[in-house]
């Protein structure tokens, strides 16, 4: 009784095998970390959950109901795709916040183009909404500002209060800080410890070996296309069973 | 050294005297030049947008012929291009497109025009749209927003942002290159100004007026200079 699970998912780029059937599930409020080396896959996984490339084959299970079968569902509409793509949101590396837009038009953009709704006091909703989040990621000060005005610590954590805008069901990450100086990194990972203590289900790749055994339920480690090993976050990086992150795990130290 | 001065004062006497004559002269010369102006942009700002499509065109054939045609245009002179544009019709098809009057001068001076700033707005257009980074398309895609919400409410003011500034430069170029049209003998305001070496309402030999034309093209041209650079400080707030 999984609450998210991905079965099987392949991908090739032309020739090239990326992904070789990636298995994994993971259960509501529970925070799952994707480590791995260089060109294991982890983004076309990220990008394949949330249909920004299209699996060649594979299932995805929202409480143990396909919703997503790769092979059937190719030629789907635009329109189809758009709407099982709100189950979840996705944070990059490069924050891509919208640069003409103040960090409350970020936020609100959206979900204002999404509503049915278009009344005031919808609107006035969103907005608030809106604020509060920002309030969680601690930035409320900042809400009329521009994202070039922030630094990048700061347009991350704009960024995903924009993602949390949607209440996606899972919440992606693609290293969310490696974009950023070191010296910045802290407060984005504060900001996602803040989020797995209040049971948000995430999803998040990282090079943050420290971060991801602190605050994950579940991590994966993706070699050459496959979860090459998973489990508790305690056993992988203490005793990890496979070369290959015996491997990765000496290189990273 | 006095010498100088009286002759100085003499010409001076005689500019004041001729100038109402010129300066009527050389404004409806102007309104020509002005709307050849206007007409080129009218017609090229749209064709170049269609023809920017075209060379991003995912049919390699299509993208190929317009990348051609592109090259072709911009890289031959302008002048050129209008020459052939006025005479191929009469001298090689032997067919009287133009007719003979003004009329037909500033028809076939037009359709130069517009073709050939075309395909250098069309370049513009392309290196905009191309600067705009797929990250702010994905942005918008995993947000839920669909494909037109996106281009307009996301991408387009991005767009604008990278093109104001090398749009400018090539529209204030196009205020000095239609002069180029005085050598099919359009009556724009090079033309009006050297009526009046050769002999106009009883003023005959006289150079000033042609290189008066040139406060007409600055006026204009630093018009538009601080028009633009408005558009651009309007767009200066983001990044
Ligand atoms: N659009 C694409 N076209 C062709 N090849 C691609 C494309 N996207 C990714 N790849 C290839 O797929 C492989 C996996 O890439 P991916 O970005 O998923 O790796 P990653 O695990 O995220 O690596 P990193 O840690 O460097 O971010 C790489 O070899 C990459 O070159
Ligand atoms: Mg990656």
């Amino acid at each position: 009784m999984a609450y998210f699970a991905v079965e099987n998912v392949t991908k090739s780029f032309g020739s090239t095998r990326v992904l070789k059937g990636v298995d994994f599930s993971m259960e509501k409020g529970e925070v799952l970390s994707i480590i791995g080396s260089s060109g294991s896959g982890k983004t076309t996984l990220l990008r394949g959950i949330n249909f920004l490339t299209l699996p060649d084959t594979g299932r995805f299970y929202l409480e143990d109901a396909c919703f997503f079968n790769a092979v059937k569902d190719k030629r789907l509409p635009e329109r189809e795709i758009r709407k099982k793509r709100l189950h979840f949101g996705l944070v990059f590396q490069s924050f891509n916040l919208f640069p003409q837009y103040s960090v409350l038009d970020n936020l609100c953009l959206a979900p204002r183009c999404l509503a049915q709704d278009k009344s005031k006091s919808a609107q006035e909703e969103t907005r608030s909404r809106a604020m509060d989040l920002l309030n969680r990621v601690g930035l409320a000060d900042k809400a009329g500002n521009y994202p070039c005005e922030l630094s990048g610590g700061q347009q991350q954590r704009v960024a995903i209060a924009r993602a949390l805008m949607l209440s996606p069901k899972v919440l992606c990450f693609d290293e969310p800080t490696s974009a950023l100086d070191p010296e910045l990194t802290g407060e984005v990972l504060r900001v996602l410890k803040d989020l797995a203590a209040e049971r948000i289900t995430m999803i998040i790749v990282t090079h943050e070996m420290k971060f991801a055994r602190e605050v994950s339920d579940k991590v994966i480690f993706m070699a050459d296309g496959v979860v090459a090993e998973e489990g508790d976050p305690e056993r992988l990086f203490t005793d990890p069973q496979t070369p290959r992150l015996k491997a990765f795990l000496a290189n990273t130290r | 050294m006095s010498e100088f001065f009286a002759s100085l004062a003499a010409l001076w006497e005689k500019v004041a005297q001729q100038f109402p004559t010129v300066f009527q002269a050389l404004n409806s010369g102007f309104l020509q030049t002005l709307k050849l102006f206007i007409v080129t942009l009218l017609g090229a700002l749209p064709l170049g947008l269609v023809i920017s499509f075209g060379s991003m065109a995912r049919f390699a054939p299509l993208k190929a012929v317009t990348r051609f045609v592109v090259w072709v245009v911009r890289g031959s002179p302008l002048m050129i291009q209008l020459l052939i544009v006025y005479y191929f019709p009469g001298l090689v098809l032997k067919q009287n497109w133009w007719g003979s009057g003004e009329e037909g001068r500033f028809l076939a001076a037009a359709i130069a025009f517009i073709f050939n700033y075309a395909c250098y707005f069309s370049e513009i257009y392309r290196s905009g749209i191309q600067a705009v980074p797929v990250g702010q398309q994905e942005a918008g895609q995993v947000l839920g927003m669909t494909g037109p919400q996106i281009f307009f409410r996301v991408k387009l003011l991005q767009m604008i942002k990278h093109i104001v500034p090398p749009m400018a430069n090539e529209i204030i170029t196009l205020v000095k290159d239609t002069s180029l049209a005085r050598i099919i003998a359009l009556q724009e305001v090079i033309w009006a100004g050297q009526a009046f070496m050769k002999g106009k309402s009883g003023i005959a030999g006289e150079i000033w007026p042609l290189f008066f034309t040139a406060v007409y093209y600055l006026l204009f041209s630093g018009l538009l200079t601080l028009l633009f650079n408005k558009l651009e400080k309007k767009l200066s707030y983001f990044r």
